[in-house]
């Protein structure tokens, strides 16, 4: 293994080149970019540089910062000098998908360190904490070393497994796959589900995998997440998230926390904030909470949960009153012509009370008129009576909206979108229309989307195969889409229990000749931890633990969870720097994508090593590393595929089948070469080089394909005169075939009465002044100020921003309107629950696996509530507070948690917060498995005691975190790495001051957008003698019983027009499906 | 209520330096202060000198041995101590102290000697060495406070005085305490270290006194770590050494003196040591209770 | 030469990158922090603030601790760096005793005394500190004060409001911060309160080093 120089340059001669370094890296330095090539060292170096030059990545020699703390350095006794190889891959604790580099060690084959990727244009060299924490993680003493199975004849969830290996699951998984496949059955066909957390994967080579099984397999996490958060993009732009210029805006006006705390793109958007504001930008956070973001902003409004929209309408009533909109951008991209043509519209807005009379003509003038006249009873006085903010700040806040212009910037993700029913219209839907009014749409220092600049090529490699791309599926899987939510953004994933147990629900359907599966027959789950972080946990464990209802629920999963405990494989796949991944993300305007890579097989690889079976190269490179039977899940996919398509004959197996080795799978490098190939600048970059795309990436980590990508919806679409087409997504659509509106310039394809109906609508281009634009992806192709589609849901109500005025209307709205809201707060001691804030150094479930994470954040969790709140209710410090959980739809109390009060002045008065990283817990600390004893999780949980009673479900921590002395298991690995944890034995946090909140949630999906509603109403008082901090007692029959309330009380469900499940152009994410797919079965009615 | 509030820090270390230091330098004032008292006696009462020819160095030497021991102990890495002399770094108080404390050592030994094979001159022409090295010993701990920059409560003069003060109060209360059980130091002799111990008691506990009223105007920490040590979580600690190292002798040694009832003074001596080190710890562990940053 | 590190405080966010990143460049033991970073809640609401400080050694001109340690476990390079030797050092804590910014601790599994030398290593090789190049937000700056050229020192020369801190001490820090605040710099003008807070349990450590 142990290679001589020579060798190890002789397979490296390829990456030598000489590409600048990422623009922007060094900005902030007077320095050049790349250290001196001096290899002396010495006290007074020249320069000092953030990266070595790329030329010697492969040989970087730097002396060891441990042996040079012990020995004193270099006028003592030396320095040690260590032989790297610096390996990029991508960061893998957020979205973010920071580049980093790994810092390997040649000699010993072990990463030393983590540092960040100068290549990587978005985070320019830097990461956050959780990024310098991977190497924590991938030596963290707890991680699983190789694949397990649940004890035979033990039951899921008492704790005893065996060790097993990855073709015994391949097999086993392969076959209950193949026979729901060669079943011919829709209904069997559904029964299998791939179920992720967060992919980091960008392009979607995962979902092309679960895409060729033919059905409709692919489940996410989102509506936990965001949901509430796209709605609001996807009825204005079609598409579902912005991508601010921060670095170039005046005013940052966030609803969320990314200055300082977390957000999508954590610190790359914290970095460009801090450049903005060094620039002059001022920071404006809309919080009920003091995040680290509020704590350092300019101007901090602590709004009631869920009322943004007040504060966001009353902005635009004044600037419309005052003429200060921005005309010309109005003008030319609002809807503002279909809103004034359809009187129908108008008038029942009339009827309701919204505008006294239709406008008298149909001018932008009219609708400045109308504008005026809807939005006028929102002023501040108003505003501020809704919000409980003092006018002062809104006046503040005003202040810099005219200052800066159009160059505002905003993120709608979480926050209210996530925390409230109606967040969606209190987020996206009234937020952007702010900065419509303000034209700060697409311009410099304003807001781009997603798709402007989102650059993701992961299922790309199709050219390297035989057959590049499935065919669209035809099934329709109610487990992921139920009808009540037709236009939710994505699956109801965390409602998959409670579907899967709800009998009178399914038949319901049947009837209606839906064909629902009762049970799952194969549940794969990656990067998930539903048990612990989704609502009603303990329903999860119920179902999970049903051998009916989950015949084989798999983990993809390198370290112990709450959720793996109940499934019957834990396969341990790679961390960041252990398995291949495409990775992009709109962080600027700017299209950057990143190479995630198994760094010990690229190191191993580099210095002349070879696998034996080329598709099993990562899990071989792991062993070999001795870092264990940790796989990838690229190549644990591609194998899977063989093994549920051995001989072919399913057409499945060609989709994998290597063009270059037919009868053999593709490899990693023959994929990904393809992936990356498909980007122009970046082929044309390798030519010059005399590199392979792959090699490019592999050894540089990113690439940026496009640099200041502003106002693509103004770029022109291609037409050609001659055959009177224009081009659409590489292929040229003649316009016999489309239709054009009139009204918007909407070019739409001609199809199942698009004209008349919009959910029908594909637009793929605007008509303006006689050219063809890009514009939006809508049914107008403009920004939707009027949501015909949402009328035609049934939701007229909600078809332009909207937010009820009155205590009346907030009972007709109901459904806009938050569950929290200040109404509810009917009890002295009720109280808004804030249970979503990420804390900066902790990344949900994943930090319980490093332990720099962990003494930072100390699985601690304290309730936040304001000192004249708990002063007025006798709370203390350090108080166990009781917070019994109350649902405002049905009335209906489910359970309790008792948590650590923490008086502050930090949140504002009647909402409480409790962050959800911690109250993490294990059932055992170590497992027997072999001969080998494995720890679970001993230092970021507390050692719990579940009990259940009846319908009644409990938990009690008995102890907290564990110190423990890390000792050398066997000889077969590195692991559990007692060199790099030598210091477990001074765990000093205690690890049980945190509560699992989540498990008292019921599932509250929001009618519309399907986002589970996360904030609760709570009633707190002292706890009693018996309570102890940690506890949680619920109900889970009274949970589900929440959950039906909601769903029945508030949901108005499919089909829309044309018997459609949802607007067409509402895609599917993952992959398409047919027309056919998209209606429900004909021949019933389904009339009002 | 500073309308501030830290919340979030990592867990800091408090003190540093604890009870082995504290019973170092409780040890070193015997040990020293049975040099300097036992000095002036041999010199001032030539006839009657056996008594102090004998124990100074044994108290010298217990005590220092003590201060000695407690000093490695306190050490993280306690067989390296040899290196303060193979890499000694002369701008440290601490290394000073150890050569200071080493020569006296030697000069005590010289004076065991001395004792043992009844050769007086040995020690006599010690005399002028030692005291300058038991001065030292006594002296240089006030220089490693001083250098202990980050705890503004301890400078050096005061400091100084304060470590003679302890050296004559402890050394004092030591031969009255060796001298009554074993009954041989005559009345005139009991007398004067009972002054002494009266003066150095007097004195010594107006130096604490000054400090207390006084230290706050050096810098707003010596104000806080004098709150701590007046009210705070060190104030039983310090209360309870000014009650018996200075008023409990100060009473019971006069009235030995006076009523010539030296069991008192016995009781009283036992109480100055034991206020000693109380009132010792008290000052040592006050400022380390303090967050530097 | 003579190194010197500056934090913008208005740049910094309290993300802890640095604190983490020099954790896995020294190899610094649980319990141990050669950097740390604070939090401080000020103010009443609406208007409450937080402030973040990180927190490390300033490598002084006029060392205390160097000047105290009686076997130059701790010394200076010729670049300015005070720097550490675990093999030398005797673990007297003398130097803990002799900083005023508790810059130093005792490592629990050397049981020698510890500190940030400004990655003296790393410098060696002409490269920047690990906690500069981790900050999301460059608001670590390091550099030669003797180049007038450098980013430092244009910084200090661009900026009124450079604060070092206990300037009354006379130990001449080369750490310095713009746009601080007493609150942030000054350890005693907040409150730290023993327990549990907001993020996390503030307390002293009942043990130093492994003795
Ligand atoms: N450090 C860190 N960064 C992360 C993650 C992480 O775990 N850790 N996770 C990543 C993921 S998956 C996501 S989805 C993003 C989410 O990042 P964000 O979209 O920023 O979402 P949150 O952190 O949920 O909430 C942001 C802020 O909203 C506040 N808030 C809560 N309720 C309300 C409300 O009703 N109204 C208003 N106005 N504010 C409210 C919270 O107090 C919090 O400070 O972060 C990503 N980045
Ligand atoms: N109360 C409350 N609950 C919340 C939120 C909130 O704000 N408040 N936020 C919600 C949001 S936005 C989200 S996105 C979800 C996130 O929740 P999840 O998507 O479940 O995400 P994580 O907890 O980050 O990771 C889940 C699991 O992935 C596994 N894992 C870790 N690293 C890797 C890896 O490298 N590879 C693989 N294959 N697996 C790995 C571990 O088993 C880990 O437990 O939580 C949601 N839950
Ligand atoms: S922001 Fe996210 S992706 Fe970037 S370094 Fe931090 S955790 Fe990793
Ligand atoms: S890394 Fe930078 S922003 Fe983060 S805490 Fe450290 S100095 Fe502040
Ligand atoms: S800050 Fe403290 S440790 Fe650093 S040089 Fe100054 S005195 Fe020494
Ligand atoms: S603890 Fe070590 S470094 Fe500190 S003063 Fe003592 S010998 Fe020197
Ligand atoms: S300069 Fe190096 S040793 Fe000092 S705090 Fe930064 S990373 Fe740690
Ligand atoms: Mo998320």
């Amino acid at each position: 293994m142990r290679l001589t120089r020579r060798t190890f340059l002789k397979g490296t001669a390829a990456t030598i080149g000489g590409v600048a370094l990422a623009k922007g890296v060094f900005e902030k330095t007077n320095t050049p970019a790349v250290a001196e090539q001096n290899e002396e060292i010495t006290f007074t170096p020249e320069r000092l540089d953030y990266y070595p030059p790329f030329d010697k990545w492969n040989n970087w020699r730097e002396p060891d910062g441990d042996y040079w703390k012990l020995k004193g350095g270099a006028l003592r006794n030396g320095v040690k000098m260590i032989n790297y190889m610096l390996v990029p891959t991508v960061c893998n604790n957020c979205e973010a998908a920071c580049g980093l580099t790994a810092w390997v060690d040649k000699d010993n084959l072990v990463v030393k360190k983590f540092m960040g990727n100068p290549f990587h244009s978005g985070s320019r060299g830097r990461n956050c904490a959780k990024g310098y924490a991977a190497q924590s993680q991938m030596y963290d003493p707890d991680r699983i070393p190789f694949p397990l199975k649940r004890a035979p004849g033990s039951k899921r969830g008492e704790g005893k497994w065996v060790r097993t290996t990855w073709d015994e699951a391949l097999k086993e998984i392969a076959k209950k796959i193949r026979e729901a496949i060669t079943s011919g059955s829709e209904l069997e066909r559904k029964m299998i589900m791939y179920h992720v957390g967060r992919p980091n994967e960008s392009g979607g080579f995962t979902a092309r995998v679960v895409w060729t099984w033919g059905g409709d397999h692919h489940n996410s996490h989102t509506n936990i997440c965001s949901a509430g958060g796209r709605l609001g993009g996807i009825t204005w732009a079609g598409d579902d998230r912005p991508s601010p210029d921060f670095a170039n805006s005046r005013l940052i006006f966030l609803s969320a926390s990314h200055a300082a705390d977390a957000g999508h793109y954590y610190q790359q958007h914290a970095g460009y904030i801090a450049d903005a504001r060094a620039k002059g930008a001022k920071l404006v956070i809309m919080d009920p909470r003091l995040s680290n973001s509020a704590g350092m902003a300019d101007l901090w409004i602590p709004v009631w949960p869920g009322t943004e929209a007040a504060v966001y309408l009353a902005m635009i009533s004044r600037l419309l009153q005052e003429d200060k909109y921005n005309r010309r951008f109005m003008e030319r991209w609002v809807n503002w012509k279909s809103f004034l043509k359809d009187k129908d519209y108008l008038n029942y807005l009339k009827e309701n009370g919204f505008i006294s009379k239709l406008p008298e003509g149909e001018t932008f003038d009219d609708f400045i008129a109308v504008l005026k006249e809807i939005y006028k009873p929102y002023t501040f006085e108003w505003a501020a009576e809704e919000t409980k903010v003092p006018v002062y700040k809104l006046e503040k806040l005003y202040e810099m909206i005219l200052w800066a212009g159009d160059r505002i910037t905003s993120y709608f993700w979480r926050a209210q979108a996530a925390g409230n029913r109606g967040g969606w219209m209190n987020a996206g839907r009234t937020g952007y229309f702010l900065l419509v009014v303000t034209g700060a749409i697409g311009n410099v220092g304003g807001n781009g989307w997603h798709h402007w600049h989102v650059l993701g090529v992961g299922a790309k490699g199709g050219k390297a195969t035989l057959k590049e791309k499935p065919k669209p599926v035809d099934d329709w899987n109610e487990l992921l889409w139920p009808p009540e939510w037709p236009l939710s953004t994505y699956e109801l994933s965390y409602l998959l229990p409670h579907l899967l147990s709800d009998d009178e629900w399914r038949k319901k359907w049947e009837k209606r000749g839906l064909k629902i599966p009762s049970k799952l027959k194969v549940w794969i789950s990656k990067i998930y931890n539903p048990v612990w972080i989704n609502p009603d946990g303990f329903r999860w464990i119920e179902v999970l633990r049903d051998e009916n209802k989950v015949e084989l629920p798999v983990n993809l999963s390198p370290t112990w969870s709450e959720t793996n405990w109940y499934c019957d494989y834990i396969l341990p796949v790679g961390l960041a720097g252990e398995r291949h991944d495409n990775q992009s993300a709109e962080t600027k305007p700017e299209r950057w994508t990143a190479f995630r890579q198994p760094v010990l097989r690229v190191a191993l690889q580099k210095m002349g090593w070879k696998p034996k079976v080329p598709w099993r190269a990562t899990l071989e490179a792991h062993k070999k590393a001795g870092l264990g039977e940790v796989w990838e899940e690229n190549e644990f996919w591609i194998n899977l595929i063989w093994e549920i398509d051995p001989d072919g004959s399913l057409g499945i197996r060609q989709y994998y089948e290597s063009k270059k080795n037919p009868g053999k799978p593709v490899t990693i490098e023959e994929w990904y070469d393809a992936a990356f190939g498909t980007l122009p600048k970046l082929r044309k970059v390798c030519e010059k080089l005399g590199v392979t795309p792959y090699e490019y990436m592999r050894d540089r980590g990113a690439w940026t394909e496009e640099t200041d990508v502003y106002n693509v919806h103004e770029r022109e679409v291609p037409y050609d005169p001659v055959k009177n087409a224009i081009k659409y997504k590489g292929k040229w659509i003649p316009l016999s075939e489309c239709e054009i509106d009139e009204d918007s310039g909407a070019v739409y394809l001609k199809h199942h009465g698009a004209d008349h109906w919009h959910s029908e609508r594909h637009t793929i281009a605007v008509k303006k002044d006689g050219k063809f634009l890009k514009g939006f992806h809508t049914p107008t192709g403009l920004l939707e100020f009027y949501s015909k589609t949402l009328v035609e849901w049934k939701w007229p109500e909600y078809a332009i921003p909207i937010y009820p005025r009155d205590k009346e209307e907030r009972k007709k709205m109901v459904h806009i309107v938050s569950h929290v809201h200040h109404d509810y707060m009917t009890e002295e001691n009720a109280f808004a629950l804030n249970p979503i804030f990420r804390l900066p150094y902790n990344i949900h479930t994943r930090s319980v696996n490093a332990k720099w994470l962990m003494e930072i954040s100390q699985n601690h969790n304290p309730i936040w509530i304001y000192e004249g709140d708990a002063k007025r209710l006798g709370i203390k410090r350090g108080d166990a507070i009781k917070l019994r959980v109350v649902d405002t739809v049905s009335g209906i109390e489910v359970g309790y948690f008792v948590g650590m009060a923490m008086p502050t002045q930090a949140t504002r008065p009647g909402v409480v917060a409790c962050s959800h990283h911690s109250g993490r817990w294990r059932l055992r600390s170590t497992v027997k498995v072999d001969k080998y004893e494995l720890g679970v999780m001993r230092y970021g949980t507390a050692l719990a005691d579940m009990k259940e009673e009846g319908t009644v479900r409990k938990i009690r921590w008995i102890k907290g975190v564990e110190r423990f002395k890390v000792e050398k298991q066997g000889d077969e690995f590195k692991w559990p790495y007692p060199d790099f944890n030598k210091d477990m034995e001074y765990v000093w946090w205690k690890g049980d001051t945190g509560v699992w909140q989540n498990a008292v949630f019921p599932a509250n999906p929001d009618p519309l957008s399907g986002m589970h509603c996360w904030h609760k109403k709570v009633l707190i008082e002292k706890a009693g003698p018996e309570d102890k901090i940690g506890d949680v007692v619920v109900d889970i029959e009274k949970t589900l019983k929440v959950y039906q309330a909601w769903r029945d009380v508030l949901t108005r469900p499919a089909p829309g027009p044309n018997n459609l499940r949802r607007p067409k152009w509402f895609p599917r994410p993952w992959y398409p499906h047919t027309d056919k797919a998209y209606r429900m079965p004909m021949g019933e009615s389904h009339g009002e | 209520m500073l309308g501030a509030e830290v919340t979030f820090d990592v867990a800091l270390p408090k003190v540093v330096w604890g009870w082995l230091v504290s019973t170092n330098m409780w040890a070193k004032s015997i040990s020293t202060g049975a040099f300097f008292i036992g000095l002036y006696f041999i010199k001032k009462y030539p006839d009657n000198d056996a008594f102090f020819r004998k124990w100074l160095p044994l108290l010298g030497l217990v005590f220092i041995g003590i201060t000695l021991l407690v000093t490695i102990l306190d050490l993280h890495h306690e067989f390296r101590f040899w290196k303060i002399f193979l890499f000694a770094h002369f701008t440290s108080a601490v290394t000073i102290g150890a050569w200071v404390v080493s020569g006296y050592v030697l000069i005590l030994l010289a004076a065991f000697w001395s004792w043992v094979t009844g050769n007086r001159k040995i020690f006599d022409r010690l005399v002028i060495p030692g005291f300058i090295l038991a001065f030292f010993s006594t002296i240089y701990t006030a220089g490693i406070l001083a250098q202990s920059t980050a705890r503004e409560v301890w400078t050096f003069p005061a400091e100084m005085i304060s470590m003679l003060l302890s050296a004559t109060l402890a050394g004092s209360a030591a031969y009255l305490i060796v001298g009554l059980i074993y009954g041989s130091l005559n009345e005139k002799i009991k007398k004067e270290l009972s002054y002494i111990l009266f003066g150095s008691a007097g004195l010594l506990a107006a130096m604490f006194i000054g400090e207390i009223v006084f230290a706050k105007m050096h810098s707003e920490y010596a104000e806080k770590v004098v709150e701590i040590m007046a009210f705070g979580e060190v104030a039983p600690w310090f209360w309870g050494g000014m009650f018996l190292a200075f008023i409990v002798p100060m009473v019971l040694v006069g009235i030995a003196a006076e009523k010539k009832k030296f069991e008192y003074a016995l009781l009283g001596s036992l109480s100055a040591l034991v206020g000693l080190w109380l009132i010792k710890h008290a000052w040592l562990i006050a400022p380390q209770s303090l967050p530097l940053s | 030469m003579r190194l010197g590190f500056l934090v913008d405080l208005s740049r910094c966010m309290g993300c802890m990158a640095c604190a983490v990143s020099c954790k896995a460049e020294n190899n610094v033991p649980l319990e141990s922090w050669r950097l740390r970073v604070k939090y401080i809640d000020q103010g009443e609401f609406p208007e409450t603030k937080r402030h973040y400080v990180p927190l490390r050694c300033n490598h002084c001109e006029n060392a205390p601790c160097e000047r105290i340690c009686p076997v130059s476990a701790l010394h200076y390079l010729p670049n300015g760096i005070v720097n550490v030797d675990h093999d030398r050092c005797i673990g007297c804590a003398s130097c803990m005793m002799a900083c005023p910014y508790n810059a130093i601790y005792i490592d629990p599994v050397t049981n020698s005394a510890d500190k940030c030398t400004y990655c003296a290593h790393r410098i060696e090789v002409g490269l920047m500190p690990a906690c500069v190049v981790a900050c999301p937000t460059h608001a670590n700056i390091f550099g030669d004060l003797d180049d007038p050229e450098s980013e430092i020192s244009k910084y200090l020369q661009e900026h009124r409001d450079v604060m070092v801190r206990k300037p009354e001490l006379n130990t001449k820090p080369k750490h310095f911060y713009v746009r601080g605040s007493d609150v942030a710099l000054d350890p005693l003008a907040s409150e730290r309160p023993e327990g549990f807070t907001l993020f996390t349990e503030v307390k002293f450590l009942e043990h130093i080093g492994g003795h």
